[in-house]
């Protein structure tokens, strides 16, 4: 028996769908349909006589134009996959910016701890500062929207983690990845991260699938040969990211997402 | 035939100074001895009534330092649950005398003691603030880091307040007593055991709180010899008593004594000011119903209404409180400053001049009896 799966998501399923049309006999336990809109345009839809729809036209428009299809007919889907959506590692490092917690290898590095420029922070804070920054993400709000329109499974892939390019050519938005790798807390970070992930996404009784091992590097970073070459989401399939991008995976990537969700199947 | 009443001004006559004068800015009420300006590094502390002090002062320009800030990615519903932001450190609710003047005293020993770490279904919590971390901390030594931590921190704030506004919020106190320290919530009700030789129930005397304050005041210039204090007594009523009386009674009682207390060191110590926001709220001269309807919970018109003429005294806006700041992030000051922001603005937590703050002491309502309707 063939599983429908609905892959919805901003512009992290082109990595997915990408993958999917190189190789559809990869997977050949499942057909899917591919949602994907930029940013938080997801949110403008409903969950109306079992569809999700869009209730704009700039939602209904960006549908029709990147994955032609204006609405999803839920009970037409065996599982639902939500792809990237900002559920992302930079959760973490957002509060690591200015906090520290005993689970941290560094902070048994520190000999005064008053003096550090950091709050020290209990682990339960930190957890919850996280947990309350995914619970707004586009993909918990819309594994709930779904949620409140089927009783069907569903799943949500982790957004990639950013580039490890970043290492050799640093940007000011990932200097914290930097220093949680120079520190020692990168491990105690991605967990954590992952940890905040499963516990939002619970309330949904929606699955989290952590980014695939083999694609993470130092961590809280993407290897570089899972980056290298992503493409857009766009109508057209072959547009690539630009040059100075490190957010988006390619399609070698999706490849091994779409390995995990058949394996979760 | 002159007499010291003759030329006596028109608030120190009750016509004049409360029938006949301007009920809204009520001047000559609060003559401030001790000034506060926007430069003024201010420091608070106190019982929760205390919490609606730090963000009004912020909105109008002044200087709150604040040694323990919620990191800038904590939500405001995060940072009150885990008690940020509610004073100038993570101190929690200090309801009485003793025990501020407890918490001076642990700083300047310089080390948290293990005995008040209070263990709750296989969680630990720091018996001198049990609500700041609402499910405990994982180990005994977690509790202890963390207090250290928090003395140190202390330590460093108190060393660059200017003024330390401290709300006198009650009288009873449970104290353990071999060590004599007194505690902010009965063991037993947010976590730890009751202990009935152990532990102590304690209604300090107008000489105790008196006395208290004048250590207190001692002990503040020893981190800072040019630091002042401001006093003043929370309106907010007893949740509960267990000194054998009328929970009404023991709420006078405890007022009364805080006031006069507070009053007479004012009176007769320089530096030491007294602020009437309990005057402000609780007489009846001032009209209205500044509580809400549990009769409790001071509401957010009172807390304007004290806030105004507070700031209006020092000149840092009307009396009406018609040019009120907008609180900004320029308004907080971190020690250490903080790390320049990636995204993620931070913003004070305007929601805590609200009437929500948080009373640790509330947890006691849950055990009063199921009231009967006649």
């Amino acid at each position: 028996m063939t599983l429908r799966v609905c892959i919805i998501g901003n512009s992290h399923v082109a990595a997915l769908r990408e993958a999917w049309l190189q190789e559809p006999g990869r997977w050949s336990g499942f057909s899917v349909t591919f949602l994907g809109a930029h940013q938080d345009l997801l949110l403008q839809t409903e969950v109306r006589d079992g569809r999700l729809i869009a209730t704009t036209d700039a939602a209904a428009q960006t549908f029709q134009k990147i994955s032609g299809v204006t609405e999803i007919e839920l009970d037409a889907h065996d599982v639902f996959v939500i792809a990237g959506s900002s559920v992302a590692q930079a959760t973490a490092l957002q509060i690591y910016r200015d906090a520290r917690w005993v689970s941290l290898p560094s902070l048994a590095t520190v000999s005064d701890l008053a003096t550090m420029p950091e709050q020290l922070i209990s682990r339960a804070a930190a957890q919850a500062t996280m947990r309350a920054a995914l619970s707004t993400r586009l993909g918990p709000r819309l594994a709930q929207r779904l949620r409140g329109g089927t009783r069907r499974r569903i799943f949500l892939t982790a957004q990639p983690r950013v580039s490890e390019i970043i290492l050799k050519s640093p940007r000011p938005v990932t200097r914290l990845h930097n220093i949680a790798i120079k520190n020692g807390d990168a491990a105690a970070l991605g967990q954590a991260f992952e940890d905040a992930a499963v516990q939002v996404l619970a309330q949904s009784d929606t699955i989290f699938l952590p980014q695939p091992g083999q694609t993470v590097a130092h961590h809280v970073l993407t290897a570089q040969s899972y980056v290298k070459g992503a493409n857009r989401l766009a109508a057209s399939l072959d547009v690539p990211q630009t040059k100075d991008d490190i957010i988006h995976a390619n399609g070698a990537y999706g490849a091994l997402v779409l390995d995990q969700i058949a394996a979760a199947l | 035939m002159p007499h010291p009443y003759t030329d006596l001004p028109a608030q120190a006559f009750w016509r004049t100074g409360v029938v006949r004068t301007d009920r809204d800015t009520w001047p000559g009420l609060y003559v401030p001895k001790v000034t506060l300006t926007q430069d003024t590094r201010i420091a608070t502390f106190g019982s929760c009534f205390a919490q609606h002090l730090g963000p009004a002062l912020r909105a109008a320009g002044c200087t709150v330092l604040d040694v323990e800030p919620a990191p800038r990615a904590m939500t405001d519903d995060v940072a009150r649950r885990f008690g940020y932001g509610q004073f100038s450190a993570r101190t929690g609710n200090i309801y009485t005398t003793r025990q501020l003047l407890d918490l001076l005293r642990e700083i300047a020993a310089g080390a948290a003691d293990p005995r008040f770490v209070w263990e709750q279904a296989g969680r630990f919590h720091d018996a001198f603030r049990p609500t700041v971390e609402p499910d405990g901390l994982e180990t005994q030594d977690e509790v202890l880091l963390h207090r250290d931590y928090h003395l140190e921190r202390t330590a460093q704030l108190l060393r660059q307040t200017d003024v330390l506004v401290f709300t006198l919020g009650q009288t009873e106190t449970w104290v353990d007593r071999p060590s004599g320290r007194a505690l902010p919530v009965c063991p037993g009700v947010v976590a730890g055991v009751f202990k009935p030789a152990v532990h102590q129930l304690v209604t300090l005397t107008h000489a105790e709180v008196l006395d208290d304050l004048m250590r207190i005041r001692a002990m503040l210039q020893r981190f800072n010899p040019g630091m002042k204090l401001v006093l003043s007594v929370s309106p907010v009523p007893l949740t509960a008593t267990a000194a054998g009386g009328h929970v009404l009674t023991a709420s006078s009682l405890s007022k009364a004594t805080l006031r006069a207390a507070a009053g007479e060191c004012a009176a007769g110590v320089a530096g030491v000011d007294y602020v009437p926001s309990y005057e402000l709220i609780t007489h009846p001269a001032m009209g209205g119903t500044w509580f809400e309807p549990n009769l409790r919970t001071v509401s957010p018109a009172a807390v304007a209404r004290v806030m105004a003429l507070f700031l209006a005294a020092h000149g840092l806006q009307t009396a009406t409180g018609a040019d009120a700041a907008t609180p900004s992030d320029a308004d907080i000051v971190d020690f250490p400053p903080s790390l320049p922001s990636l995204n993620d603005a931070h913003e004070p937590d305007p929601g805590l001049a609200d009437h929500s703050a948080q009373c640790d002491e509330l947890l006691l309502d849950a055990f009063a009896p199921i009231a009967v309707a006649r």
